[in-house]
């Protein structure tokens, strides 16, 4: 017998984490709907159920967190954070796993997966990504990280016919695993060198004066390389076009648009929070980092006839403007945060869009592929050029707005060489991104096919384009939010 | 309904009627078009006579109405609202845009009866209807230039209706770019002023605010010269180009290619008096800068000789209207630029009514006899006696002979240009030379048209009618109005009060004139001897006589020639700006685009760009090892980095 | 700030860790010297013998990079995770009672994902051998 010890739950704690407990009750559901059902309809059926329940709470239970003052709260023991933030990307995540089961069904059987199999190693994934944007020590991060890897590595190669899919998955996991390699032997270091894990201590040690520790250095260093490899930056890129794609469109879905967001997620929050101290000891390794993604995912993209692995190249480039933000103020910050919101919505209505297309079991693979789209589907086009649009940052939508922000951003603190090499290698952005809206268009030789899309899926769409539609027109609401969530970071 | 809301009414229904007519017109077809069109007019009138009626159950000093609609702009120090303002002035100018609007939609339902585009027709008509009341409602100037802009789009739309007739889509052209250089000026002024404006601490480009701040920007300079001339310069070289004076008048005589009651709504009664009006809402600035007054007096001056001189010799029907139309803007200019700016929207008005009403009636008469040419008419009267008895009201209106309303109009102008203090007796004695001629050239015109024997071959005489219902009582309503019209302003010397002036008082600076009731009346009756000789010579001539104007290729003495060419200013205007531009916009783009820009933007940067693209595609060969080392080096570089440049880490 | 044109060597030769370093170099240099030596002094005289690979005094048959069936794998990662389980749950006996009921509770929320997994796994079949 002895005293005893309370748990460090506070009441409210667990309606900050509403969102995660939500996703892994529905993953939970799932394999328990798995085990319940024989016949495949049933499992499909509420596979379908539980996923857009899980998905609607995990957003209700977002908005249901009080935010207070604004500031950020520290929940269970410390180890994660509640603020405005996290709320905005619990936003971002549960429209995304609605968007998922949604649009990625179609793609999920194409490809010869389950239904409820995929969703429920995607619902675990999805955790891990709503647990990345509330880490509050490197060792949540490194667990949030983890978990939203680990069923991502099965999936790539869960199309078990396709052979690109186990190469895909193969090489996602041992360079991820070199990756979290790297991550782990950087919070090693880095906890040797302060004997801290946590964000608010290290960054009062940071900042403040005292004994000096390249350990700490060469910690933040490897931190930044293994979140630069998740978020698919240059030179830790390699693995995405070929992942991005040998993985069926579904996975490579997940993995453009929540994988990245939550690379993001948890790289803004490292290194524009309470850890902002540090990045001037980064900003150098940062500035090379924007520069060579920019210019290697664009460059990459250029020539590129395979669709998937033009998207993945364009996503190296969109991680280089994103972090472009960080180098800025905190105007910057949250112009990384509004691109990262802009980038997701575009990414996942366009693959959205380019699941659907292809003939039975196939699916269009080069950007020939799309040839005569709009004559024959017409409406799935403009919906996919709106997306595509918003990618090469033309006005009116959110992609410009985004990326305006961010090189005025980065003009405003003097970083003016880099927006101006942002500017040249969005014009390579417009040429390729074009190439896919002239395919579609102007020529009218190919007869793609377009499977049945479901009327959910149309309003899905439609309302993804309309957001991005929006983000470009009244890009003032969003800023305002994004601002204040920023501000919620420190 | 309250003031505000019926002053976005009056905006509202014009573009709800384009809207209708311009999305759904092919569903509801061509008649209702036009009824559609007639009724937005129609409640757009109403909602402005309502709207006035209570700004007139306002204090004289307060009277404004002021309707918010949304915030347009709003980039931290520069703010613009999409508001509406209306007062006296901008109530004057709703109510002749509404009204002589709705009469000549109604005509246009009569003239355009036979046309196959009147859906299109009716929806620009609406739409720059919209566009008008935007520019005279509008609360500050870039919502003005909003709808400087829209009118500009309409007339260039209008002119060009029949865009299969290439030398018609050239003429919209022409009138386009002309206006262009014109709007290139006012948006010059607009940043001016906003500069100016900005730098004492006030960025608003409101109206009031302006005005209010007006005294902080006086003393402002750019380059020794005052930014208030300068401001005002600009402005009014934006005013010639929409009004069609010296230098830009070019354009609208050959705008007359358009449809007839295109040319009385757009190019006679209300877009291109909008100048003048621009001038007299800025009065504050051209008031602080007596010096563009008086230019803008003097190019109104000669403007208006010079345009009535090549009105003496045009043989178009049309363009002698047009030629006519320039020279009264030119005495609308005279007015605000002496600072007469009652005397100038009087005639504003009055010219919307009797210029309106002659472009209508020679609508009627092109409708019926099918020629432009007035050397192949003559005789008409007999045949379309509704028509000749309207056009002999606007003709007599014109010539400034009493009492009908353009009399009382030019009169107060020649007056104020006399004895007013800005005023001088040359620019008097041209005002007054030019309301002679305008009496003959009008009378050349009538005569010529109405009078006599037909020129015309029997079959053709036999043709010819009277115009339908929808085209004559329009014409009938406008005659009263050119008849009464100049009621509202009678001169001082009668002892009369001026309806007008009284009502305008609030707006506009006060007016002094020193000279008495004498010197007047004494202008008066020089002014009305003028017009009767001017009247009488011409019928004399045209009527008596029977001269008839030479052909085109005729010999002719050298004034009548030259005159009749225009002065060749446009010859001169080719020679001097189209060739030289073109040769430059051929240099541009055969030497700088083609073979600099094309070569480096369409050749170079792509080929390194593609090179690189080759490059990182080679890197990615698929690999497992060769991406693991990648990664690998990146740590390490990243490691060697922060080593051997790193800045130690200050811990606690 | 003061910047230092290497702030690792600094640290080198200030810290603690600097006997370290010494002994690493000595140790590298030692056995790296030795095997440099006897490249130059030791015989060499290779026979099949003393080529052949050396497994617990039994011959090899086969390639040791041989594949297993997938079956061994499953059945190891079902190992790991209630090996983990275990490590998890050791500490919480020890401290069951000032844990309380929360703390009970708690390892039940855990444990029943844990056998959910495991149901997952058996009605799966990941169990059958055969």
């Amino acid at each position: 017998m002895g005293t005893p010890i309370p748990l460090p739950i506070m009441p409210g704690d667990l309606t900050a984490i509403g969102p995660l407990l939500a996703v892994v009750i529905a993953a939970a559901g799932f394999l328990a709907v798995d085990m319940a059902f024989t016949r495949e309809e049933l499992k499909n059926r509420w596979t379908f159920i539980i996923g857009i329940i899980g998905a609607a709470l995990a957003a209700v239970t977002a908005l249901m967190l009080d935010i207070g003052t604004g500031e950020s709260r520290l929940i269970l023991g410390e180890a994660l954070y509640a603020d405005l933030y996290t709320v905005f990307f619990d936003l971002l995540f549960a429209l995304l796993m609605g968007a998922s089961l949604v649009l990625s069904w179609t793609a999920v059987e194409r490809a010869r997966m389950k239904p409820v199999e995929f969703y429920s190693l995607a619902a675990f994934s999805f955790a891990g990504m709503f647990l990345t944007s509330r880490a509050a020590d490197l060792l949540s991060l490194f667990l949030a990280i983890e978990l939203l890897s680990m069923p991502l590595y099965v999936l790539a190669g869960f199309a078990t016919t396709s052979k690109t899919g186990r190469e895909a998955a193969l090489k996602y996991f041992v360079l991820g695993s070199v990756a979290s390699a790297i991550l782990l032997f950087g919070i090693a270091l880095m906890y040797g060198g302060t004997g801290s894990i946590d964000y608010v201590e290290l960054g009062a040690q940071v900042s403040s004066g005292g004994r000096d520790s390249p350990l700490v250095l060469a910690g933040l260093a490897l931190i930044l390389a293994g979140l630069a490899f998740k978020v698919g930056a240059v030179p830790f890129h390699m693995w995405t076009p070929d992942v991005y794609e040998g993985s069926p469109t579904a996975v490579t879905a997940l993995m453009a648009t929540g994988v990245k967001a939550a690379g993001l997620a948890a790289a803004i929050r490292f290194l524009a929070g309470p850890m902002a101290a540090a990045l001037s000891y980064v900003s150098v390794m940062l500035w090379w980092i924007v520069a060579l993604s920019m210019v290697v995912g664009n460059a990459g993209a250029m020539l590129q006839s395979n669709v998937k692995r033009l998207l993945a190249y364009s996503s190296i480039a969109h991680a280089g403007y994103i972090l472009m933000g960080l180098l800025g103020d905190s105007l910057g910050t949250a112009a990384a945060v509004y691109y990262t919101a802009v980038y997701v919505l575009s990414v996942a209505g366009a693959f959205g869009v380019v699941q659907y297309f292809g003939d039975g079991d196939r699916e269009l693979e080069t950007v020939d592929d799309f040839n005569g789209a709009a004559k024959r589907h017409p409406w799935i086009s403009l919906l996919f050029t709106i997306f595509l649009l918003s990618l090469a940052g033309i006005p009116p939508t959110g992609g410009f707005v985004a990326k305006f922000f961010v090189f005025g951003s980065a003009i405003q603190t003097g970083h003016i060489g880099l927006a101006l090499l942002g500017v040249l290698t969005s014009v390579i952005g417009i040429y390729y991104y074009l190439r896919l809206v002239i395919a579609m268009w102007m020529k009218d030789e190919g007869r793609p096919v377009l499977a049945e899309l479901s009327p959910t899926s149309w309003v899905v769409l439609g309302l993804l384009a309309a957001s991005v539609l929006a983000l470009g027109c009244m890009p003032g609401w969003l800023w305002l939010i994004v601002q204040s969530a920023v501000v919620s970071l420190v | 309904m309250t003031g505000e809301t019926l002053l976005a009414l009056v905006v509202g229904f014009p573009l709800l009627g384009a809207v209708f007519n311009g999305f759904f017109g092919r569903f509801h077809g061509r008649r209702l078009a036009g009824y559609l069109a007639c009724g937005a007019m129609a409640m757009a009138f109403l909602s402005a006579l309502g709207a006035v009626k209570d700004l007139a159950g306002l204090d004289p000093q307060v009277r404004t109405i002021h309707k918010h609609l949304y915030t347009w702009i709003d980039a931290s120090t520069f703010k613009v609202d999409m508001a509406l303002t209306l007062d006296p002035l901008s109530a004057v100018m709703i109510l002749v845009v509404t009204g002589v609007g709705f009469l000549i939609h109604v005509y246009s339902i009569g003239y355009m009866a036979h046309d196959d585009g009147r859906v299109r027709y009716f929806t620009y008509l609406n739409l720059f209807v919209f566009f008008m009341l935007m520019l005279v409602l509008g609360s500050s100037l870039p919502v003005m230039f909003l709808g400087w802009e829209g009118v500009g789009l309409c007339s260039y739309l209008l002119i060009g209706f029949w865009f299969d007739d290439i030398a018609k889509a050239v003429a919209g052209k022409k009138a386009f770019l002309v206006n262009r250089i014109g709007d290139m000026f006012f948006v010059l002024g607009m940043f001016l002023l906003f500069w100016t404006y900005h730098a004492v601490g006030s960025g608003s480009l409101a109206f009031a605010d302006m005005q209010a701040n007006a005294e902080l920007i006086q003393a402002a300079k750019i380059g020794g010269v005052a930014v208030t001339s300068l401001a005002a310069f600009c402005l009014f070289l934006g005013a010639t180009g929409k009004s069609a004076q010296i230098p830009l008048f070019v354009w609208l005589p050959d705008a007359m290619a358009g449809p007839t009651p295109v040319s009385a709504l757009i190019h006679a009664a209300t877009m291109v008096t909008a100048g003048v009006y621009m001038v007299a809402r800025m009065n504050f600035l051209f008031e602080m800068s007596p010096g563009v007054m008086s230019l803008v007096a003097w190019v109104g001056a000669l403007t208006a000789l010079f345009a009535a001189t090549i009105g003496m010799a045009a043989t178009d029907i049309k363009k002698v209207l047009a030629y006519s139309t320039i020279s009264q803007l030119g005495y609308m200019f005279v007015a605000v630029g002496v600072g007469s700016y009652v005397a100038g929207i009087f005639h504003l008005v009055t010219h919307a009514f009797f210029k309106g009403l002659l472009f209508l009636g020679a609508g009627s008469v092109i409708h019926g006899v099918t020629t432009q040419d007035i050397r192949q008419m003559g005789g008409v009267r007999h045949k379309m006696p509704w028509t000749f008895w309207t056009f002999l009201v606007g003709t007599w209106a014109i010539a400034g002979l009493p009492p009908f309303a353009g009399f009382f109009s030019k009169d107060e102008i020649l007056f104020h240009a006399y004895a007013g203090p800005h005023g001088s007796v040359p620019l008097w004695f041209i005002g007054y030379l030019t309301g002679a001629m305008t009496a003959f050239y009008m009378f050349r015109l009538f005569a010529l048209v109405f009078l006599g024997k037909t020129r015309m071959s029997k079959k053709e005489y036999g043709k010819v009618h009277e115009s339908p219902a929808t085209m004559t009582v329009p014409l009938a309503i406008l005659a009263g109005l050119s008849a009464i019209g100049g009621l509202m302003g009678l001169p001082h010397a009668f002892h009369m009060p001026h309806l007008l002036g009284d009502w305008l008082a609030p707006v506009f600076p006060e007016f002094h004139v020193a000279a008495g009731a004498g010197t007047e009346l004494g202008l008066m009756a020089a002014s009305v001897a003028a017009a009767i000789a001017g009247s009488l010579l011409a019928l004399y001539f045209y009527f008596k006589k029977g001269y008839v104007p030479v052909p085109d290729n005729g010999k002719a003495s050298l004034p009548a020639s030259v005159a009749r060419d225009k002065f060749y200013i446009d010859e001169v205007y080719d020679g001097l700006v189209v060739m030289p531009m073109k040769a430059i916009a051929r240099f541009l783009s055969a030497t700088v685009d083609a073979a600099g820009v094309d070569r480096v933007a369409s050749g170079w940067l792509p080929g390194l760009a593609g090179w690189i693209s080759k490059g990182v595609t080679a890197l990615q060969n698929g690999n497992t090892q060769r991406y693991a080392m990648a990664l690998f080096a990146g740590a390490v570089a990243l490691i060697v980095y922060v080593s051997l440049f790193g800045v130690r880490v200050p811990l606690a | 700030m003061v910047r230092y044109p290497s702030a690792v060597l600094s640290f080198l030769v200030m810290s603690e860790f600097f006997p370290i370093g010494i002994l690493f170099f000595f140790a590298c240099a030692v056995a790296g010297g030795i095997l440099f030596v006897d490249s130059f002094f030791g015989e060499r005289r290779p026979n099949a013998v003393k080529g052949s690979t050396y497994e617990c005094g039994i011959e090899t048959k086969v390639d040791a990079r041989r594949r297993f069936h997938v079956r061994y794998f499953v059945v190891a990662l079902l190992f790991i995770l209630f090996d983990v389980e275990v490590a998890l749950l050791y500490p919480w006996a020890v401290l069951f009672r000032r844990l309380g009921v929360e703390g009970f509770i708690m390892v039940g929320i855990f444990m029943a994902l844990i056998v959910d997994g495991l149901v997952y796994a058996w009605k799966k079949g990941a169990l059958e051998w055969e």
